[in-house]
């Protein structure tokens, strides 16, 4: 909008994007409505960790304290992570690819409405339900909600049922999001754009849309069992009516593990674009890097029960399951090596995304190894269900996930809105995140092997626990102080940011290629590619990369 | 056939078909632990907003015009081109074979396979009831718990229900075949009766402890793979010899409807 452009009212700016059905539009609201389920989200965890910051502690009874984890790990999970990753798929894909939306732009914004109704209605709980201690009672049942606890015996009241009701409205979205986004990638990427020449991110997201077609139906399924258990006297999960508490680990767990691919095989996108652009060099082993991506979602299929090896399953499954999980290591090490083989030797440039990206390397690495730890089927008997298992799957998901998605924000931000974001506001919110991410998780894998579990409410002293303890949660403050740093980073820079240009990293892809921001309609002409690169083609075609394509 | 690529000329208008939609879908979901009210509203709405929702895309997609391309040139438009062809990745069969071979197809392979099972009955069991009465198995319990007496005996319920069973599938796999075999490599009557055959037989395998424990006691797999075969044979022969029709695959629904296309905006 141009400065002499006539405001409009506010009324006529929520009704543009209410019924919108343009893919970007759609994809700023995902991730704007992911976002503020992340501060929800981080709140819930701050309570939690002031009330585990000293042993004995009475800041919140135990009832808030079980609903609190419960919510915190339902919101990282189902609504952070996932609508924040698939909403970056949503604005990249599209415009990577070189289409001007969404194979089904209807669907498109239908999926996003479920996602945000789904979640309205899991968070009513807090206002509507009724639990084991009475009214205004939020799900209690932990993330997993593992049987019988969600029984009508353990769970009497409708808190539980807002948990099955509003996730399950939320997945029906995420399904319809990763039919489009399968659509959308194999059928209309534009004239030259082979698959072998798609953006790795391209890659990434066609897989981890594969996966949540495969994942997410399963654990629908076992919510509307739990639906029939619950309303119907069905016995699905009620063991002594003939059903097994077990199945709904096996189920839970089929969802359970892929959707840990599903969260991070979209951060492995971000830096498969970032790391090559701030390293000047054409990332190392694509055709690698896609049939790792392959191999991942294979074997993520493969290792659920792994999460079970405390339940009692026979040595056979045991040893299959932790062999598999052995092996998922593979393909995910040659993504670290392929990472770092693009560094080597490059014109390294440290902005913030490529702090984030290299920030993620150090991090997952660190977090996928205690995951081979655990694989370890002893060593899991010792510390299944304890603060090392917390410790672990944090430095995988924020360490991760979580540093992923500010790498993509701080790199895609100015083609979103034209503006760059400030790099020394961006340079302090790395470093404090950097260090309260550390501060808070890290010592939680040794409270953990000291015998702390997980969801307790609290601990006596002397018994070890008391330093790791504060450690943990003062490093909470560090977040909040970096998480208030990025906050005002994005208003300052939407209001008095730099503008950006098309292309401000110099990068490759055919997103940079078009305005920042891109027209509705993405492409003036739909663009016609002859390499990985089309950009780099365009800017050198003396030496454009199609000259090096087998059969050029 | 020429097709455009989706949103080559204009992008989709906004609607509020999916919020509404979405939301009547959501208020079901919350009708279950609210009131019952709440449900049919829901139900209401969600209608309300799928109707709109047809009337977006039928008869024709509402969409926008795009502005022509900007003429200003970026410092990289030389590398992109408007499209010089109206491409597809969608791959069609430009004839297929009519759905009504399938199904006659279908009928004389389920017999040739009645047949084959009849034979192997009369060769290893004395009876031709058998064969007939095992299939039954998949929807009546009672043939599990039968001998082999009573499974080589006429009994009008097990043969009605193995009946039904197998002219149901037959018609499918019929239908299928006819609708398959353009897409099939060089010889249809070859994929059919041996391609088929083995693909069934691997599905049929780990499965029939579940579906059919009665077949699954008595089942002798080179007949079967034979009973399949014979299917295969006579209706790969059937439909390949019946001729093609020009297929519709490629066609918009408004196409073939013969609905008048008139919204664009």
């Amino acid at each position: 909008m141009t400065p002499d452009a006539p405001q409009r009212p506010w009324t006529a700016i929520v009704h543009e994007w209410t019924v919108t059905v343009d893919h970007k539009k759609l994809a700023i609201m995902y991730i704007a409505f992911g976002l503020g389920f992340f501060l929800v989200g981080g709140v819930e965890a701050a309570i939690l960790r002031a009330q585990l910051a000293q042993h004995s502690g009475t800041l919140i009874d135990p009832d808030t304290f079980n609903q609190l984890f419960t919510m915190h790990g339902t919101t990282m999970v189902f609504l952070v992570g996932m609508p924040i990753l698939l909403g970056f798929g949503n604005y990249l894909i599209p415009l990577m690819v070189g289409a001007r939306d969404m194979a089904f732009p209807r669907l498109n914004a239908f999926g996003l409405w479920l996602f945000v109704f789904g979640a309205l209605l899991l968070y009513y709980s807090y206002v509507g339900a009724e639990g084991l201690y009475g009214e205004s009672a939020a799900p209690d049942v932990g993330w997993f909600a593992y049987a019988p606890l969600t029984s009508r015996t353990f769970s009497p009241g409708n808190s539980t049922d807002y948990w099955i009701l509003g996730i399950m409205v939320s997945g029906f979205g995420s399904i319809t999001t990763a039919v489009n986004l399968v659509a959308t990638i194999l059928c209309m990427r534009c004239p030259g754009m082979t698959l072998l020449r798609m953006p790795l991110m391209c890659w990434m997201m066609l897989v981890v849309a594969a996966l949540v077609l495969v994942a997410v139906p399963v654990l629908t399924a076992a919510q509307a069992m739990l639906l029939l258990d619950r309303f119907l006297g069905a016995h699905f999960f009620d063991t002594q009516g003939g059903g097994s508490a077990i199945l709904w680990q096996h189920v839970f767990w089929f969802f359970g593990h892929p959707e840990v691919y599903i969260l991070v095989l979209p951060a492995f996108g971000f830096l498969n674009e970032i790391i090559p652009v701030f390293s000047r060099k054409v990332i190392f082993g694509y055709a690698l890097m896609v049939a790792a991506t392959l191999a991942i979602a294979f074997i993520a299929l493969a290792v659920w029960a792994h999460h079970m090896f405390v339940v009692g399953l026979s040595p056979e499954l045991n040893s299959f399951f932790a062999a598999m999980t052995f092996l998922v290591a593979v393909p995910t090490g040659i993504k670290i090596f392929t990472w770092l083989g693009t560094m080597a030797g490059g014109r390294l440039r440290f902005a913030t995304p490529m702090l984030f990206a290299a920030a993620f390397i150090g991090l997952f690495t660190f977090g996928g190894l205690t995951g081979v730890m655990l694989a370890v089927v002893p060593f899991d008997w010792q510390l299944s269900d304890s603060y090392f298992v917390v410790g672990h799957f944090h430095f995988v998901l924020f360490g991760g996930t979580v540093f992923g998605i500010f790498a993509a924000i701080f790199y895609w931000f100015p083609k979103v809105t034209g503006k760059m974001l400030d790099e020394r506001l961006g340079r302090w919110f790395f470093w404090l995140l950097f260090a309260g991410m550390f501060v808070t998780f890290f010592p939680m894998h040794i409270s953990g092997i000291l015998g702390m579990p997980r969801r307790i409410y609290s601990y006596q002293p002397g018994r070890g626990l008391e330093l790791w303890n504060l450690i943990t949660s003062s490093g909470v403050l560090l977040q909040a102080v970096a998480l208030i740093t990025f906050l005002w980073n994005v208003i300052k820079s939407l209001g008095s940011g730099v503008p950006a240009g098309d292309n401000p990293w110099n990068a490759w892809t055919l997103e940079w290629s078009t305005s920042s921001p891109p027209p509705e309609w993405n492409f003036d002409r739909i663009p016609r590619v002859s390499s990985a690169r089309p950009l780099w083609d365009a800017v050198h075609p003396d030496d454009p990369d199609s000259a090096y394509e087998e059969g050029a | 056939m020429k097709r455009e690529p989706p949103y080559q000329h204009g992008i989709p208008e906004s609607t509020s078909a999916p919020l509404v939609t979405a939301f009547g879908v959501t208020l079901v979901a919350a009708g279950l632990v609210t009131n019952l009210w709440v449900m049919v509203g829901g139900a209401v709405i969600a209608l309300v907003g799928l109707w709109q929702w047809f009337g977006d895309v039928f008869p024709g997609e509402r969409l926008e015009e795009i502005p022509a391309p900007n003429a200003t040139q970026r410092r990289w438009d030389f590398a992109v081109e408007a499209i010089q062809r109206a491409g597809t990745r969608g791959i069609y069969p430009e004839r297929a074979h009519p759905w009504r071979s399938g199904i006659l197809g279908g009928i004389f392979g389920g017999v040739a396979m009645a047949v084959v099972a009849s034979i192997w009955g009369l060769v290893e069991h004395s009876s031709v009831w058998l064969p007939i009465n095992l299939l039954a198995g998949c929807v009546m319990p009672s043939v599990g718990d039968a001998d082999e007496t009573a499974l080589a005996l006429f009994n009008p319920a097990w043969i009605g229900a193995a009946c039904m069973i197998h002219g149901a599938l037959s018609v499918a796999c019929g239908v299928l075949y006819a609708l398959a075999l353009p897409i099939a490599p060089q010889r249809p009557i070859l994929a059919g009766s041996v391609a088929l055959p083995v693909i069934v037989t691997g599905l049929v395998w780990p499965t029939l402890t579940i579906v059919n424990p009665a077949l699954d006691g008595f089942i002798s797999w080179p007949w079967f793979v034979g009973s399949q075969v014979a299917f295969g044979v006579v209706c790969g022969w059937w439909v390949a010899g019946r001729g093609t029709v020009e297929a519709h695959a490629g066609r918009s629904i408004v196409d073939r409807m013969g609905v008048h296309r008139g919204r664009r905006r």
